[in-house]
Order: structure tokens, then sequence, then C-alpha cells
């Protein structure tokens, strides 16, 4: 009986309610049932706050975690110098290439952040895939939903640079494609479900039991159908992916002094994607333009370094 | 006196007493930028202040903070500053937003005028601490006499700006004198011989104040030198730099060094007992205070921004509103009287710990 009891709280990352609400599609189910309510009884301005607001409680902390990881750890710089110092310092001379030509460059770094952001989010959900399987005792091994994810994602972002009106980021669209490319990423969106649901299937006759890995795999597929198909909650998604890793982190690290951390985190974060962009319109830059650099470098950034953190837990 | 030479004699020790609680770094400063700088601010220096500002003004309000919401007991002791103020001052804010230039204009003015009042407030309590900790005991004219300067010091401008019928602008959002508001409301005008009066009681204070100095040096017990570089301070910084607004733009600086100083000095008897480095506690204290700084000072106002109100305004309230909850907070928790206060700045290093 015990032997059960542990494995079933292995298998989750806390509480059973954090554990759906945070980890699992609760949250994301939540915004979506919003939804009536942020499409037609609140502006566009308001919706979008709240989903800002979301993102300084959830998202931004969510970076600034890794920052404090990846750099309170000196063997970490050593280990990995290319994503921890190089990467980020090409990365910075590219926000400021872009402060000094927005019109030119703003269209390429959004593309760039909503790539990083496809695989990044991938990334994270096959993380958390693996730690729950491992501690579940049925570890994934070639069967891999990577590639459908992806393609899911990727689809719905081709979606969203489709013309007339692309989904844009601080007031700065990606480049345009052509209006051919949203039926082929309808198309490609339908591929990435079927994939997944026969993965899914296909583990299941192995005799896993997959109500927790659909469970996991759920958010992100929400995000990048349901979600992304409306303008008002697509804002969210970085939320709902910030939230979701900060979810998890309570059972893979300390649990001591979580919302000590969680505080320093939430500082840092505002401290980074408010303030600095603040700062730098300050000097007579274009509020938007600022907004984009500073976010793309410090997500991008993030895309690098936060990596090195799974592969650390995994090894724990 | 040689029993004194020791931690007793100094807050932090002789050249960080002078130069930052006695901000001597003040007049070290002022002699080159008298000398070679003149005229309107370079976009360098701003940008350096701006710097600074972070580094040091930040840190200095965010100290208060920690104060008053990290201690258990001096939040129940002051609930008003700790619960009430908060939610007054965030009613200003909103009243700033809604009106920037009717409500807001005297929210600033609260800010513009408190904050003379509160760095007097400071420069007599760094003083009067000197005082205590050379066991100087001070009569209570000889308190008047150490009070004058400083009090006449920040009368003088403030008198001399709110007499007059040229307002200030904070954050582009203009705010008026006090003498164009009776006139505009009632008619009224200033006396004319205010000015002169304010500036002839100046003088009068100087004159008190230097002889005070002089003889309590005949009679052998000084007035402590860190007392007497932060009355002059003081009065450099209101009387004397109004000419160089190079300058102008490091006093807050000043001001926020004497503070981390005292700052530094109260933690250090609760650090000394984690059993750390001194340096290292004091080092990830003061980080902290930065960051936190950075994000009230600069990521709530573009949260508030986010939800359509004008930057320029949300800034200037949301500074505003830090400052005026600053100067009430410094009102209640730095009463000499408090043992533990006590304990911390004036007893010995040695029987503290």
């Amino acid at each position: 009986m015990s032997s059960l009891a542990t494995t079933a709280r292995l298998r989750r990352f806390g509480g059973p309610l954090r554990d759906r609400l945070t980890v699992g599609p609760g949250a994301t189910l939540l915004v979506a049932g919003l939804w009536p309510l942020l499409t037609l009884g609140l502006s566009p301005r308001l919706s979008a706050a709240i989903a800002y607001t979301l993102c300084l409680l959830f998202a931004f902390p969510h970076v600034a975690r890794t920052w404090f990881e990846v750099y309170a750890r000196r063997e970490n710089l050593l280990e990995h110098p290319v994503p921890t110092i190089f990467l980020p310092l090409v990365l910075l001379a590219g926000a400021g290439m872009l402060l000094d030509a927005p019109t030119l460059l703003g269209p390429w770094a959004v593309l760039l952040y909503l790539a990083g952001s496809v695989v990044h989010h991938t990334q994270q959900t096959l993380a958390l895939l693996a730690e729950r399987a491992r501690a579940a005792g049925q570890p994934l091994t070639r069967a891999r939903p990577a590639a459908a994810l992806l393609l899911g994602a990727a689809a719905a972002v081709a979606g969203w640079c489709v013309g007339p009106t692309p989904t844009s980021f601080y007031g700065i669209q990606p480049p345009m494609l052509p209006a051919a490319w949203r039926g082929a990423a309808y198309g490609l969106s339908v591929l990435a479900l079927a994939g997944l649901a026969v993965w899914l299937f296909r583990r299941h006759r192995q005799g896993v039991s997959v109500r927790e890995e659909a469970l996991i795999l759920a958010p992100q597929v929400l995000w990048y159908t349901l979600l992304a198909a409306a303008p008002a909650l697509v804002l969210f998604v970085p939320a709902l992916h910030g939230l979701q890793a900060l979810g998890a982190e309570g059972a893979a690290g300390d649990r001591e002094g979580i919302w000590r951390r969680y505080g320093l985190a939430f500082l840092l974060g505002g401290a980074l994607f408010e303030a600095l962009p603040g700062l730098i319109a300050s000097a007579g830059i274009e509020v938007s333009t600022a907004y984009v650099a500073v976010t793309a470098w410090l997500q991008l950034h993030h895309f690098l370094t936060e990596p090195l953190r799974w592969r650390r837990e995994a090894a724990r | 006196m040689s029993s004194l030479a020791g931690t007793r004699a100094w807050i932090v020790n002789r050249p960080v007493d002078l130069l930052l609680a006695g901000s001597g770094l003040a007049f070290a400063l002022y002699l080159p930028l008298a000398l070679f700088v003149h005229g309107a601010v370079a976009p360098a220096l701003l940008a350096f202040a701006g710097l600074l500002s972070v580094l040091g003004n930040g840190p200095h309000f965010m100290a208060s903070y920690v104060r008053l919401y990290g201690e258990r007991d001096t939040r129940r002791a002051h609930p008003l500053v700790a619960y009430v103020a908060p939610l007054l001052l965030a009613a200003g804010v909103v009243g700033t937003l809604v009106s920037p230039r009717g409500f807001g204009a005297w929210f600033i003015k609260a800010h513009v005028i408190w904050s003379g009042y509160h760095y007097s407030g400071q420069t007599y309590g760094i003083a009067l601490l000197y005082c205590r900790k050379r066991d100087l005991a001070l009569h209570a004219w000889e308190k008047w006499l150490l009070l004058g300067p400083i009090a006449f010091s920040y009368l003088l401008p403030t008198i001399s700006f709110e007499a007059g019928q040229t307002g200030g602008a904070f954050y582009n959002l203009p705010y008026p004198t006090i003498a164009t508001a009776l006139h505009d409301a009632f008619g009224l005008a200033p006396p004319a011989w205010l000015n002169q009066a304010t500036a002839w009681g100046y003088g009068a204070a100087i004159a008190a104040f230097v002889g005070w100095l002089a003889v309590r040096r005949f009679r052998g017990a000084s007035v402590p030198l860190p007392a007497v570089l932060a009355v002059a301070a003081q009065m450099l910084w209101f009387t004397v730099v109004g000419a160089n607004p190079t300058f102008s733009l490091f006093v807050p600086l000043f001001h926020s060094l004497q503070y981390l100083v005292v700052i530094y000095a109260f933690h250090r008897g609760a650090w000394l007992q984690e059993g750390q480095p001194l340096n290292r506690l004091a080092r990830r204290h003061y980080a902290f205070l930065v960051l936190l700084g950075i994000f009230l000072f600069g990521a709530v106002p573009g949260v508030l921004a986010q939800y359509g109100c004008d930057r320029q305004v949300a800034y200037a309230a949301v500074i505003v509103f830090i400052n005026l909850h600053h100067y009430m907070i410094d009102g209640v928790i730095w009463k000499l009287r408090r043992p533990e206060l006590r304990r911390a700045l004036v007893t010995p290093l040695e029987q503290a710990a």
C-alpha cells in the first residue's frame, strides 16, 4: 500500500489540486473559460493588461528563476560558457541592433522569439513528461512525442503570421506569410494532434497508464490550438507556461524557502521585464521597441539557459 | 577620550563616517564641479546620476521599508504608518492618475515640501547621534543652536520658492507655488519682508552655531567633526548649490549614503550573530534593496502604464507615494530612545554583540 501511495505521490509534482491546476491543464482551461468575458466583456487593452499581470506573476519570475539558478553556480559558467556567456552577449548585441533599426529587425526579432517559444515550450513539456514517467517507473524510451508537439506548435505560430492582421507583439508584427499558409497550418495542426493521439495509444498498448501523461501534454496542446485561435487568449500563453514551470519546481527542488525564492524571482522578473524597458525608453527610444528588444533578449536567453536546469534536475 | 577611540566613536569607521555619514564626499565633489562644470547638465552626467540613484537612492528608500515591514514589533508599534498610510497614499496615486494637473500637482507639492524637512530631520538626527556616541550631553538650548542652521537652510530656499510666482515641474507635471495658489484662491500675497527675514534668521543661526562650536571647543568638549560636517553639508546642499544644477543631481545620493551607513550599523549586530562573514551578509542585503528599489520605482509604474495610465504620470505618482511613505516611516522608526536602536547605534559594537 505504501509503495503504491509513494508511486502516486511521485507521479505528481505537488498536491493533486496544485498539480492539475499548474502542471496540468487546469489553469489553461480556466483562462479558456474566461474567453467570453475577455473578448466580449472587456476592452482588448484591459484583457491584455490582465494577461500582462499574470505574466508578471508567473512568466517573468519563471525566467528570473533561471537567472538565479544558472548564474548563482560558478560551475555552470565554467562548464557551459557558450549558452551562459557567449550567446547571451551575442543576443545582447542583437538587441542593441534592434534598438538601432527597429523597422528592419523588429519583425524578425518577433519571429525569432515566437519560434524560440515553440521549441522552449515543447522542451518543457517533454522534460515534465520524462520526469513524471521516470517517477512512475515507466520511463520514456524512443517514443518521444517531440515531433508532434513541435509540429503542432509551429503550425500554430505559422498561422499567426498569416495576414491580413498577423498577431503582433508590443505592436510589432512578425514577417507576413502568404494566405495559403493558413490552410497548411490547420492541416499540420490536425496532423500533429493525430500523431500525439497515436503515440498515447501506443503507450497504452504497452501497458503504460497514459492518463497522467495526457494531462501533462494537454496544456501545450490547448495553448497552440484553443488559445492560439483567439487573439485575447494567446497573450496568456507565456503566463501559463511560467505557471507550469513554477508549479513543477516545488517537487523538483528544495521545498524549503520556496516562497522566498519566488519573491526574489518576482522582483527580479519585474525589474528585468518592466523596469529595464522603461529605462531604455527614458533615453528617447520608442517604448514598444524597448519592450520588444528587452523581452526578446531575456526570453531567448532564457530558452538557451533553462535546459541547463532541466539537465541538472534530471541528473539529481 | 581614548576609550572612545574604537568602535564607539564612529558609526562604521573614521573614513566611512567622515565621507558618507558626515557627507565629506559632498564637499569633495562640490569643489571640482564648482570650478569646472557650469551651465546645463550634460546628458552623460544625467545618466550617471540616474545610475547612482538606482544604486544609492533606491536602496535607501527600500531600507526603511525593510526595517518597517521586516520587523514584526516595528509594524505593530506603528500601525498607522504601516497599514493606514499606504492606503491613503494609494488613494493619492489614484487621484494623481485621474487628475494629474489638479490633485496630482498638490500630491507632488506635498512631496517637494516634505522632502527638505525630511533631509533636515536626518541631518539633525545624525548630528545628535554623534554627540550621543561621544557622551556629549546637550542642553535643550544647545539642541536649538544645532537645529538652527539646519532648519533655516531648509526654510530659506523653500520660502523663497513658495513666495515666488514660478512653480516647478516633476516628471513634466507642473505644480504651483503656495503664493500663486493663495493668490488664485483668496487674492492674498505673502509679505514682502518674508524672504529677507528668513535670510537674516539664517545668518543669525549660523553665527550662533559657530559661536557655540567655538565655546564648546574652548571648554574642551568639542562637537564631533562628523556632526559639524553633516550640518555644513546640509547647508551646502540647500543654500550653496542652487547655482550649480549638476551638483544638485547628486544631493539625494549624499543623503542616501548617510542613511545607508546608519542602516548598516543597525543591522550589523544581528548579522554578526548569524555567524557568516559580515561583508557577505551586508552585500546580500544591499543587493536585495537595489532589486526591490528597481522593482518599485521602475516596474510598478510600468505595470500601471500597461493598464492604460500615462507613463510619465504613473512614474511621478509612484515616486511621490514611495517618498511620502518613506518620510512617514523615518519619522517613527528612528527614535533613539528605543533600546534596540541605542544598542545598535550608540553602544560599542563589542558590547552590542
